[in-house]
């Protein structure tokens, strides 16, 4: 986390490879917190682009001491998310074909993963809104507790509430049963 | 119970992160063991689905490759740090400029299409690129500032446009730009003021003064007086005894005019006139805030004046050779001079038409703005609120000779920046100017040579002024030099004074008809 803070610190003083560090460190973990959010891969690649663009404007500015860098991140992407579902909140939903994020040789394999996907961000889309976001962050950007109560501004006690009872949820949903 | 599974569950999820066997786990919570075991498979289920989730690699590369061109094009800051760095930034700089140059010559086209291009357009990268070159070739500081000030004019109505398609993150990207642009505006014009602070030493404010009025009545009055007069006359109160120093009481303005000014306007046509006393006050009001020691006159009369009449020069006189005596000595004086009281020495005073042009610019931006803050969406609305208040200080920043000096016909045009958008809207239907600038009364003689000169300073110059220059395809003055011989002198006072310029063409145009 040390390391993490001193590449943010050259970042805000405009050291342009540290910021390509970061970058290439969490451009992952945003694409699928952030395509697991919206309808498709287009949308994600863009959201994915402006969040990046976004905080390379705004790194300036950052101060680690008000917010770890992973949670600023993310909650630049949680803003963008949103502003984008709300201008596209009217369009169509998923399809099946959409879901498909994974190239890969075997046809068949590559189908049941996306339909695995698929089935995913079903699920979570019948979430509620709170346990929705704290299984997206904590479960699929792999943020750390800590990282997810300040991203959401709550207590990690009650994120781990929440992320208790949103894989109870999700086993509901996607199994169709609490026990067994 | 809820609490506590829920910790043990968040415990175990870890664990297994960092290694550690389910079974472990379950071991160090038998009672639990059947629901963390269920509970802990569907979060790693959770996890399976979604690490085949990854960017496409060809999407990867090129998103890395877009942000390193957005690096390019923002970073223009110079890093305080090696020789290697900023050599490699002014040969980055070199590159984009030719490849760029390249690019509008082959696709001229394309560049001007640009020209009205939007954030969200293909073409807006071009007019960006266009834009950045014309910044890039220009060399003046005035002129900068006044490309800075269009550009961002520009900004300002693009983000009104996107705020009003409901695009966030296209007002944000514009936002910056406009900021950046109004950043390189304000610095451009400390350059300006920090230069014309250097030719005109102590006294920076009145060096430009047009020739129309008579400085040397203005100035005068306050340097010589000062040593005889001063010792005997501050000790005595009243102002009534002795109208020109002892004026002094600090801010009992003696004229309707803003105590910031200089010179009043209205003070000036009666000294053209007959050259008074009465010129003086203004000059001296300024410094009264400085010594507080003037407000007890035991101590004035002990350690006499000079400190009171001493910081007048500065702010007043342009070359006086008193000036510079009393700067150098009452230098901490004017150390200890609150920023307000040097008013407008910080401003950088440009030629009228740049500086008119700047302050229109920004003035259009603070309405689009104003504007678009009613249809953006909250999370970007504190930023637009910064750059209004950027734009008003860059606004604030912008003086014209005239404005400093003691024509009576000039107007600031930045008093309708202050006022904001409703002003503007006055002046577009071309009210007349009901500000604070004193109105000459009508039975006052009054000096009209304006009439040769374009009227445009006397109201207000904005919107409407530049729409008309454009129109006519450049500078064009509201009343044309042989019609004042046409006006009757009962109508000459209105025209110079608050009424509109196209009011005056009008009843011009009318006389002309009937005769």
């Amino acid at each position: 986390m040390l390391i993490e803070e001193q590449i943010v610190q050259r970042a805000v003083n405009g050291d342009r490879e540290a910021f390509t560090a970061l970058y290439d460190r969490h451009f992952d973990k945003i694409y699928r917190y952030i395509y697991v959010k919206v309808r498709s891969q287009a949308e994600a690649e863009d959201l994915t682009q402006d969040v990046f663009i976004k905080a390379y404007e705004a790194i300036k500015s950052y101060k680690w001491r008000d917010l770890p860098f992973t949670a600023w991140l993310f909650k630049i992407a949680h803003n963008r998310v949103i502003d984008h579902v709300r201008k596209t909140a009217k369009e169509k939903k998923t399809s099946l074909d959409e879901a498909g994020a994974i190239a890969s040789g075997d046809p068949v394999y590559m189908t049941e993963q996306n339909f695995e996907i698929y089935q995913l961000k079903d699920a979570l889309t019948k979430l509620p809104d709170a346990q929705r976001e704290v299984a997206t962050l904590r479960f699929i950007a792999e943020l750390s507790i800590a990282e997810v109560a300040v991203t959401l501004g709550k207590s990690e006690g009650t994120v781990k509430a929440l992320q208790f009872n949103a894989i109870a949820s999700l086993r509901k949903l996607l199994y169709g049963k609490i026990n067994g | 119970m809820a609490n506590q599974l829920e910790e043990i569950f968040n415990e175990c999820f870890e664990r297994l992160l960092s290694g550690e066997s389910l079974d472990s786990c379950l071991k160090r919570y038998p009672q639990y063991a059947a629901d963390l075991d269920q509970m802990l498979r569907m979060a790693f289920d959770v996890k399976r689905r979604a690490y085949p989730i990854q960017p496409r690699p060809e999407f990867k590369y090129w998103a890395r490759v877009r942000m390193h061109g957005v690096q390019d094009y923002l970073g223009r800051q110079p890093v305080a740090s090696s020789g290697p760095s900023i050599f490699h930034w002014r040969r980055s700089w070199a590159v984009a400029l030719s490849a760029m140059m390249a690019f509008v010559l082959a696709t001229g086209g394309t560049a001007a299409a640009s020209s009205q291009a939007m954030p969200d357009q293909p073409l807006y990268g071009v007019k960006m690129a266009v834009e950045q070159a014309q910044v890039a070739l220009t060399f003046s500081d005035v002129d900068k500032a006044e490309l800075h000030a269009q550009l961002a004019e520009k900004r300002a109505q693009e983000v009104a446009v996107m705020a009003n398609q409901g695009k966030t993150d296209k007002i944000v990207t514009t936002m910056a730009n406009m900021n950046r642009h109004l950043e390189d505006l304000e610095n451009s014009l400390q350059k300006v003021a920090a230069t014309d602070a250097g030719k005109a030493g102590t006294a920076t404010m009145v060096a430009p003064v047009p020739s129309t009025t008579t400085p040397s009545v203005v100035t005068p009055p306050v340097i010589t007086p000062p040593a005889p007069v001063a010792p005997t006359e501050v000790t005595p109160v009243p102002s009534t005894t002795t109208p020109s120093v002892v004026t002094p009481p600090v801010i009992t303005p003696p004229t309707p005019v803003a105590p910031t000014e200089v010179t009043p306007p209205a003070t000036i046509a009666p000294s053209i006139v007959a050259p008074q006393p009465t010129i003086t006050p203004p000059a001296v009001t300024p410094q009264e805030t400085i010594p507080g020691t003037t407000t007890t006159p035991a101590d004035t009369t002990q350690t006499p004046v000079p400190s009171t009449t001493v910081v007048t020069p500065q702010i007043t006189t342009p070359a006086g050779k008193g000036a510079a005596d009393n700067a150098t000595r009452d230098s901490k004086f004017s150390q200890q001079l609150p920023p307000k009281t040097v008013t407008g020495a910080n401003k950088a005073v440009i030629d009228t038409n740049k500086a008119r042009s700047i302050n229109t610019n920004t003035a259009k931006s603070i309405a689009v703005l104003q504007n678009a803050l009613q249809n953006a969406p909250d999370s970007v609305k504190p930023t637009i609120k910064a750059a209004i208040e950027r734009a008003r200080k860059a606004n604030e920043q912008v003086q014209t000779p005239s404005t400093k000096s003691t024509d009576s016909k000039t107007i600031l045009p930045n008093i309708n920046i202050n006022r904001g958008k409703d002003n503007i809207t006055d002046n577009v239907t071309r009210k007349p100017y009901t500000g604070s600038t004193p109105v000459i009364p009508p039975n006052k003689p009054r000096l009209i040579p304006s009439t040769d000169k374009p009227t445009t300073s006397s109201g207000s110059v904005n919107t409407t002024t530049r729409d008309a220059q454009k129109s006519t395809g450049g500078s064009v003055p509201t009343v044309l030099p042989d019609r004042p011989k046409l006006v009757p002198s009962a109508i000459k006072p209105s025209t110079s004074t608050s009424t509109s310029t196209s009011g005056s063409r009008i009843i011009q145009d009318t006389n002309t008809i009937i005769k």
